[in-house]
C-alpha cells in the first residue's frame, strides 16, 4: 500500500505543503580560514583577535615548540615537558626546568587547549594561551627555560641564526620583525591548534556502536551517572566543565577542591600548592584546581596539580572514598574532612569490575592519532 | 431499535468525552472510575530512547506509547453539587509514563449562575483547559489508544494547570469564555514570568439527521526557561538512557490557535457516519539555551487531524490521518549546536496514520485496537494495539458535558 498516497488523499489540506524545515543563520561562527581539525558536532574554539589563526604561524610555533635553544643554555624545549606520545603531559610528578629547578606542579596534558578559559592549574586570571607561554619562557619561579634580561638578545640571535626560521616567520608575520612578540604568538597558534576528537569514543559518537567494548560502556554509564557524578565536573564535548568555545554567550570558569589534602585539620593544601588560594589569599579558595579534560586521560599519569596520584584506580578510589586519607608523613591528614571539598566528592560504593569498566571508558578516550600525528610531531627531527 | 439508536449515540459521542462536566444533582456525590489498558506491538522509540520529534520542542506529559502493556488511563473521579450554584471537581489518575506518579488532575469549584443570558459558569482551581477537546479528554474515550500528534506536540496532550475560568456554557448553542492559567501546563512555564491564557468559542447544531460540533480557539503561553519536562525534571540525568537529551530551554511566547469540528450523519438508526478534525497552528519567538549557549529561535508549525469513522451498532470503525508541519529559524552564534541538541533539525513534515476499531462490549466496558503507521521520527514504522476500556459510573448520575 502507497501510505503516502493515502495520507495524501486524507489530508489535502496539507499534501501540497513543503518539507518541516530548520534554518540556521550562525553568523559564520563555525567558519574559520585554519583547519582546526574537529568533528562534526564540536563547535569552534574562539581565535584572539591580536593572533588569528593560521597555518603558517601554527607550523612555525611546532618548529618553536621543538626547539632547545630556545631556552637560556639551549637543554630545554616546550617539548621537554610536553611528549606528544603522552598527550602532552611528560609522565614525571614534576617536570625539571633548564637549571635544574624543579617545577611545584605536574606538567599539563595539552589537549584541546584551545577550548580552555583558563590555563593554568589554579589562577583564575590567565586566559590567553599568549599569556600562558610567556610564563615558562621568562619565569623565575621556577626557572623553566630561563630566558631573562641577561641572556634574551642572544637566545633570540639564535633564531635568528636559523635559516629554517626566516621564511616560516615571514609566512606567518608578514613584514614584521622576528620578536619575542612574534615568537608567542606562534608558540600559541601551534598549542591551540592541538585539538584531538578522534577517540574510540568519538567513533561511538558518531554512530560506529562497536567502537567502544562492553566494559567501556558499562563504564560509560557509571561515568554518567548521579551515584558516581563524574559528569559534573567532566561533562561535555572536552570532558571538563571548565570550557569556552565561539558558540557561548556565559563562560563559567570553575575550580573544585577534590579533597586531596588537610594538613591542618583545617583544609590545608601544601605549599605553594594551594590553588586559587595561591592567587587570592581567600580561605575559601584552597585546594580549588582546574578540572583537567579527560581526553587521552589515559596517557598522561600520574595525575593531580602535583602528580601524586599515580594510576587512574587510585583516582576513582580517592573519589569514591570522598578524598584522599593520607595516614603518614608531612602531609598526613584525611582529605575526607576537608570543609572546602566541592559538594560532589561525597563518596560512592564501586566494585573492582566496576573500577575496571570505568578505566575502560576511560581508556576509550585515548586518540592515538594525536598521539602520533606527524602535524604535531617534532619537524627536527630528519625520518 | 431506541436501545440501538442510544448506543449508537454513545459510541459516536465518546471521543468527544471530556475530563470535567458539571454535576446537576443538588447533594448527591458522582463518582466515576475509568481504566485504559493496552498492549502495542512495539513503541513510539525504543525503551532506552526518548520521543523527540524533530523541529519540535515538546514537553508536558507527552509519553511515547510504549512497547508492551501499558496503563494509558487510571482515574477516579468525584464530582459533587453543593447547591443551585456551586458545585465541586476532584479527579486523581495516572498515566504511564516515565516516573508518572499519580497525582491530582483536578481540584476546582464552580459556580453556576445567570440562566437567563448563559447559563454563566466561573470556574476556579486545577482543571484542564476547555479551550480544545484534544488536551482534555479521556485516553479511554478515544477510538484509538494514541493521543493526536498535534496536542502530543504543541500542548503536551494534556493541559493540567492552576487557573480560573469564565464562560457562557450553553451545551445546546453557542458557548465561549476564557481561561487564565498559572503557567505549568506546557508550554508555558509556572514561574513569575511565566503563564498562559486562551479564549475559546464553540458551538452546537442539530437538524435532523445531521448534527455539527466546531469550535475555535487561541492560546497565548510565555515560557521562561522551560526545559522538557518528560527528561529533565527530578534531576534525572541518567533515566532512560546511559546519556540523557541535552537540557536546552526555551524562553519566549507562544501563540496557538486552532479549529475543531464533529460532524455527524446519523445514516440509519444504528448506522452513523461522522468527520472529526482539528487544526492547530503555533508560532513561536524566543530564544533557546543551555548553561552557556544562547540563540534566538523563530518558529511557525502547524498540525492536522482528519478522522473519518463510522459506528454500525455497537461496533466503531476509523481512520486517522495526522502531520505536522514545523519549520524553525534559528539565529546566533550558537545556532547550530543548540538546534541539534534541541533536536530541531528536520527535513521531512511527521505523520502518522492509523486504522481503529472499537467494539462497546457493555455500556460501561469496550474493547478497542488500532493499527498505526508512525513516521513521527522520519522512518515509517508500523506497530499494533489492542486494549480494553472500563469507564463506570460508580453512582447513579446526570451532569453536562462542558465541550461539544
Amino acid at each position: 500500500m502507497d501510505w503516502r498516497l493515502l495520507i495524501a488523499l486524507l489530508l489535502p489540506l496539507l499534501s501540497g505543503c513543503p518539507e518541516s524545515t530548520t534554518t540556521i543563520d550562525d553568523g559564520n561562527a563555525l567558519r574559520s580560514e585554519f583547519d582546526w581539525q574537529v568533528r562534526a558536532g564540536i563547535p569552534l574554539p574562539v581565535e584572539p583577535a591580536d593572533n588569528q589563526m593560521s597555518e603558517a604561524k601554527f607550523q612555525l610555533g611546532r618548529h618553536l615548540f621543538y626547539d632547545a635553544r630556545l631556552s637560556s643554555n639551549e637543554t630545554i624545549s616546550c617539548s621537554s615537558c610536553h611528549h606528544q606520545d603522552k598527550a602532552f603531559a611528560d609522565g614525571r610528578i614534576a617536570a625539571r626546568g633548564a637549571t635544574g629547578e624543579l617545577h611545584p606542579r605536574n606538567s599539563q596534558a595539552l589537549v584541546n587547549i584551545a577550548y580552555n578559559p583558563t590555563l593554568t592549574w589554579g589562577n583564575p586570571s590567565l586566559r590567553s594561551i599568549e599569556q600562558q607561554v610567556f610564563i615558562p619562557l621568562f619565569g623565575e619561579t621556577p626557572i623553566e627555560h630561563g630566558i631573562s634580561d641577561a641572556n634574551q638578545e642572544l637566545v633570540l640571535n639564535r633564531i635568528l641564526a636559523e635559516p629554517v626560521y626566516a621564511p616560516l616567520f615571514s609566512a606567518a608575520f608578514p613584514e614584521q620583525p622576528i620578536s619575542y612578540d612574534t615568537i608567542i604568538k606562534a608558540l600559541a597558534s601551534f598549542v591551540r591548534g592541538m585539538t584531538s576528537f578522534s577517540s574510540d569514543f568519538d567513533r561511538y559518537e558518531q554512530g560506529d556502536g562497536s567502537a567502544l567494548s562492553e566494559s567501556a560502556k558499562n563504564g560509560m554509564a557509571l561515568f554518567f551517572s548521579e551515584q558516581l557524578e563524574c559528569f559534573h565536573c567532566h561533562g561535555g564535548y572536552n570532558f571538563t566543565d571548565s570550557v569556552q568555545d565561539r558558540t557561548m554567550f556565559l563562560v563559567d570558569r570553575p575550580f573544585h577542591n577534590t579533597g586531596l589534602y588537610n594538613i591542618d585539620g583545617l583544609g590545608g593544601y601544601p605549599e605553594p600548592n594551594t590553588g586559587v588560594h595561591e592567587v587570592t589569599g581567600r580561605a575559601g579558595d584552597m585546594g580549588r584546581f582546574r578540572a583537567p579534560s579527560l581526553r587521552n586521560i589515559a596517557v598522561t599519569a600520574p595525575y593531580m596539580h602535583d602528580g601524586s596520584v599515580a594510576t587512574l584506580e587510585d583516582a576513582i578510589r580517592n573519589y569514591a572514598a570522598g578524598g584522599r586519607n593520607i595516614t603518614a608523613g608531612p602531609n598526613a591528614g584525611d582529605g575526607r574532612m576537608n570543609p572546602y571539598k566541592d559538594g560532589f566528592i561525597s563518596g560512592f560504593s564501586i566494585t573492582d569490575d566496576q573500577i575496571n569498566d570505568l578505566i575502560a571508558f576511560l581508556q576509550s578516550l585515548t586518540d592515538d592519532e594525536f598521539l602520533t600525528s606527524a602535524r604535531f610531531a617534532d619537524p627536527w627531527v630528519t625520518p | 431499535m431506541k436501545r440501538v439508536f442510544l448506543l449508537t449515540m454513545l459510541l459516536a459521542g465518546s471521543g468527544h468525552v471530556c475530563a470535567h462536566s458539571i454535576p446537576t444533582e443538588i447533594g448527591r456525590p458522582q463518582l466515576d472510575a475509568t481504566l485504559a489498558v493496552t498492549a502495542r506491538t512495539d513503541g513510539a522509540v525504543a525503551s532506552d530512547e526518548y520521543w523527540r520529534i524533530p523541529g519540535v520542542m515538546m514537553g508536558g506529559h507527552a509519553w511515547p506509547a510504549q512497547r508492551g502493556i501499558s496503563m494509558d488511563e487510571l482515574s477516579l473521579s468525584l464530582a459533587y453539587r453543593i447547591d443551585e450554584n456551586l458545585f465541586a471537581v476532584i479527579k486523581a489518575a495516572q498515566h504511564d509514563g516515565h516516573d508518572d506518579s499519580p497525582s491530582i488532575e483536578h481540584a476546582w469549584v464552580g459556580y453556576v449562575c445567570c440562566d437567563s443570558v448563559g447559563p454563566l459558569v466561573i470556574e476556579a482551581g486545577r482543571m484542564s483547559a476547555a479551550f480544545t477537546p484534544s488536551v482534555s479528554e479521556h485516553s479511554g474515550a478515544r477510538i484509538f489508544s494514541d493521543a493526536s500528534l498535534p496536542a502530543d506536540a504543541f500542548l503536551g496532550r494534556h493541559f493540567h494547570d492552576q487557573g480560573i475560568r469564565f464562560w457562557r456554557h450553553n451545551p445546546q448553542a453557542l458557548s465561549f469564555g476564557m481561561e487564565l492559567w498559572q503557567g505549568d501546563a506546557f508550554p508555558a512555564s509556572g514561574d513569575e514570568d511565566g503563564g498562559s491564557a486562551d479564549v475559546f468559542a464553540f458551538i452546537n447544531h442539530q437538524r435532523g439527521r445531521l448534527s455539527v460540533q466546531t469550535g475555535v480557539w487561541a492560546l497565548f503561553a510565555r515560557a521562561n526557561e522551560r526545559p522538557d519536562h518528560r527528561y529533565t525534571e527530578d534531576h534525572t540525568h541518567g533515566g532512560i538512557g546511559a546519556v540523557p537529551p541535552p537540557d536546552v530551554r526555551f524562553t519566549g511566547d507562544s501563540l496557538l490557535g486552532g479549529i475543531h469540528a464533529l460532524i455527524g450523519w446519523q445514516v440509519r438508526s444504528d448506522i452513523r457516519a461522522a468527520l472529526r478534525m482539528e487544526w492547530m497552528q503555533v508560532e513561536a519567538d524566543g530564544v533557546i539555551e543551555d548553561a552557556t549557549r544562547r540563540a534566538t529561535i523563530d518558529s511557525q508549525y502547524s498540525g492536522i487531524v482528519v478522522q473519518p469513522e463510522v459506528t454500525i451498532g455497537r461496533h466503531a470503525l476509523a481512520l486517522r490521518a495526522e502531520q505536522l508541519v514545523l519549520d524553525n529559524h534559528v539565529t546566533g552564534a550558537a545556532a547550530l549546536p543548540l538546534s541539534e541538541d534541541a533536536n530541531l533539525i528536520n527535513g521531512h513534515n511527521p505523520w502518522r496514520l492509523g486504522i481503529g476499531w472499537r467494539w462497546q462490549w457493555r455500556d460501561t466496558f469496550a474493547l478497542r485496537a488500532d493499527l498505526t503507521r508512525d513516521a513521527t521520527l522520519g522512518d515509517a514504522e508500523n506497530r499494533a494495539a489492542m486494549g480494553i476500556v472500563w469507564h463506570q459510573p460508580l453512582t447513579g448520575q446526570r451532569r453536562h458535558q462542558h465541550n461539544p
